[in-house]
């Protein structure tokens, strides 16, 4: 997953792989009226997730595209209450907390 | 491109390859004039185009591109929300970069398939015997990036492609902040990289993983390697 949604400064969830941002961005050029995608795609923020929504839920195309939009959609429609903006990461940061070790085990 | 999909393509791709390479060369390429096939540009992957003439994606998205929005003040909610998160948000520069000079060219040389969907991986190659492999792939411009951090939603995600999948995921960091712009603007020096890989996913740092000298070649002997045999820093 090369690009995580950040919703609300503090849920994050899988957005796409690199490709599938790069077709993500591809197809929002192709819109037409959809300046909080086109804003996403561009500056890498949205803060009015609602109209978010109702531009991407407008248009969701076939393939994969579409399956990106629409787990885009779902994640936004779970935000957690009060948030305000989504911004596109690709899981880098500086926090200076002491090193997680893995965690897949004790998620299994 | 669906997991299953993507490794049904990549398999495809090879029989074709090995299929072609059996039989005469020559002919193939004889018929091939380089002077009417562009190859080398970033967004063609490096890869010559199908057809003489064919428009670059670059060229394409610039006839259909649209007019730029305009940036947006952040309010002082999103300023918080965004500060309160332990990430930072990705330069739409340095994901022009990571799209056209990385992870395709990344995927063919180890030998896998980027997949162009939403799946908790970027790239993904068979492994040797029943297992596959999907690598999550980094690319590091600054060295201030220098902590991959994973929420648990996110790592659940990729436990639950694991375990369908039978698969081990690995997560590759390309270093590239002595590459990017190492000569101007939009002059990269590839030979400056640096591979740090780990087994798994999670939250760490990068100067904390195993730095891969051996290039593309060591790279693909650690996917395989069993977890205890991994070098420190790679498990």
């Amino acid at each position: 997953m090369g690009y995580y949604a950040i919703i609300g400064g503090e849920q994050q969830v899988p957005l796409a792989s690199l490709s599938g941002w790069s077709e993500f961005k591809a197809w929002a050029d192709t819109l037409d009226a959809s300046d909080e995608i086109s804003h996403l795609c561009e500056y890498g923020f949205s803060q009015n997730i609602p109209a978010l929504i109702a531009q991407l839920e407008a248009s969701i195309p076939a393939g994969s595209v579409g399956n990106t939009v629409r787990d885009l959609i779902g994640n936004l429609r779970a935000a957690p209450e009060g948030a305000e903006s989504i911004f596109v990461s690709d899981g880098m940061g500086d926090e200076d907390a002491a090193d997680i070790p893995l965690l897949r085990r004790a998620l299994q | 491109m669906h997991y299953s999909a993507a490794i049904r393509d990549l398999e495809a791709r090879k029989a074709r390859y090995s299929s072609r390479n059996a039989g005469s060369d020559r002919a193939f390429y004889a018929a091939w004039d380089e002077a009417k096939h562009p190859r080398g540009q970033p967004e063609n992957s490096g890869e010559f185009s199908k057809t003489p003439g064919t428009k670059s994606t670059a060229e394409k998205s610039a006839a259909t591109k649209k007019t730029p929005v305009k940036r947006q003040e952040p309010t002082a909610k999103t300023k918080s929300e965004i500060a309160k998160a332990s990430h930072y948000m990705v330069d739409a520069k340095i994901q022009r970069y990571a799209e056209e000079h990385n992870e395709k060219r990344f995927a063919k040389r180890i030998g896998g398939l980027s997949l162009d969907d939403n799946e908790p991986v970027d790239v993904v190659l068979p492994g040797l015997g029943p297992r596959e492999h999907g690598i999550e792939l980094k690319t590091m411009v600054e060295n201030k990036n220098n902590k991959i951090t994973m929420k648990r939603s996110a790592m659940e995600a990729k436990a639950k492609w694991e375990r369908k999948h039978k698969a081990k995921i690995h997560t590759v960091v390309l270093d590239d902040s002595a590459v990017f712009n190492a000569n101007g603007d939009g002059e990269h020096d590839e030979s400056k990289r640096r591979i740090f890989y780990r087994r798994g996913y999670g939250s760490f740092r990068v100067g904390t993983m195993y730095e891969v000298k051996g290039g593309m070649a060591e790279l693909k002997q650690l996917l395989n390697v069993d977890r205890k045999k991994l070098p420190q820093g790679a498990a």
